[in-house]
């Protein structure tokens, strides 16, 4: 009838006491292992200098000054290559965008082509824009392409891209 | 005293991993393991809050996690000049793009919905706090199926002290306005972006092909 215990008994203040103690070394524990797996504790796979800024500037105002955004991102071109580091997926592409932006036709379709290259996912999107600007002329231009140029270029790749996103 | 250093333990470990932890998990990935896309593309988001220049803040920032957590990312400027020389400038259009056609376009193989339901600072009283909300849902394009989704909430209160009471609310004033110049807002969206979407956490996103992480998940 009378149960013979092998265990230790333990007062009420020792087992709030031991509550305490087991509960900070689980928080002590737990934070740790918390802030590794949150953390990023590996190194970015990318450069991330210039890229997202640059989307973003060009996103929030459709008249923003394109020249010094490319300019930004042909920097990040270099730092980049100088520390060895891969671009991020996209950088190419949107740095075509802002050549075409500025009438630099041919340095576009250069960047299409090394997004592709770097990137054979984007392949599809590459060749649908590829597709849609018009072919830079082989002799080189007397001069230098005016802004209606562009504009125009622009208006037929327009044109183009309606008859295929909205059939 | 076991059963004590137990129970003290396991209180202890949930109290901080609430702290961390995401939306709940009861995801399944077994759609998403099947799925197992290579590109993904972020479509504008649709933005529910008041602040219109939370869209371009928050979908500038979505390339990051993305594509550090292993996915070929389509770059969202490329792809939004797309849509605006075709006509399409409202989210709620594009979303409602046929799958077939954005895959024939974009060449993704799944596509990131996502949507703002709150973005901004609120003045209140003697605090300014700035609280951003997004919830997104991956959608595989080949498939139609619905391969993940998610929610995060990001709040930053800016407490004034000293002065006074007058020195306080002045402050406090003061936080509000250079919280709506949206500096420290473009700062929290890439912050929510980032939670959101980066692979590996609980109830988060499957790392992607390119990632390091891939082959041990």
């Amino acid at each position: 009838m009378l149960k013979v215990s092998n265990t230790v008994s333990c007062t009420a203040p020792d087992r709030i006491r031991l509550l305490l103690i087991s509960s900070r070394m689980a928080f002590v524990c737990a934070v740790a292992g918390v802030l590794a797996a949150c953390a990023q504790t590996s190194r970015n796979m990318y450069d991330w200098q210039a890229y997202e800024p640059s989307v973003y500037a060009y996103l929030k105002d459709t008249e923003g000054d394109y020249a010094a955004q490319a300019e930004g991102l042909e920097q990040n071109v270099e730092t980049a290559r100088a520390s060895n580091t891969a671009l991020p997926p996209g950088f190419r592409a949107h740095l075509g965008l802002l050549y075409l932006k500025l009438g630099k036709e041919g340095q576009a379709m250069e960047q299409l082509e090394s997004e592709k290259l770097a990137f054979p996912e984007s392949t599809p999107f590459m060749d649908f824009l590829m597709k849609n600007v018009p072919p830079v002329s082989t002799s080189p231009s007397v001069s230098e392409p005016t802004a209606n140029d562009a504009s125009q270029r622009d208006a037929a790749a327009v044109g183009y891209i309606n008859q295929n996103v909205n059939s | 005293m076991m059963k004590t250093l137990l129970r003290g333990f396991v209180c202890g470990l949930t109290f901080v991993l609430a702290g961390c932890a995401a939306s709940p998990s009861n995801l399944d990935y077994t759609a998403f393991r099947e799925s197992n896309p290579e590109s993904i593309l972020v479509l504008p988001p649709l933005n529910l809050s008041v602040e219109p220049a939370a869209s371009a803040a928050i979908l500038a920032q979505a390339t990051y996690p993305l594509a550090e957590s292993g996915y070929y990312v389509v770059p969202v400027a490329v792809m939004e000049e797309t849509f605006r020389q075709n006509g399409l400038s409202s989210p709620d259009d594009i979303h409602m793009l046929p799958a077939p056609k954005l895959r024939e376009i974009f060449g993704a193989d799944a596509a990131l919905y996502m949507t703002i339901k709150d973005y901004g600072s609120r003045y209140q009283l003697i605090s300014s706090v700035t609280t951003i909300t997004v919830e997104a849902e991956l959608l595989d394009l080949r498939s139609g199926a619905k391969l993940w989704s998610g929610s995060r909430t990001i709040e930053h209160r800016s407490d004034s002290s000293g002065g006074g009471i007058a020195g306080i609310l002045i402050s406090a004033m003061i936080n509000q306005v250079v919280n709506t110049l949206s500096d420290r807002s473009y700062s929290l969206a890439g912050i929510a972006d980032n939670q959101l979407l980066r692979a590996g956490g609980a109830g988060g996103m499957l790392y992607g092909p390119r990632s390091p992480h891939y082959a041990a998940q």
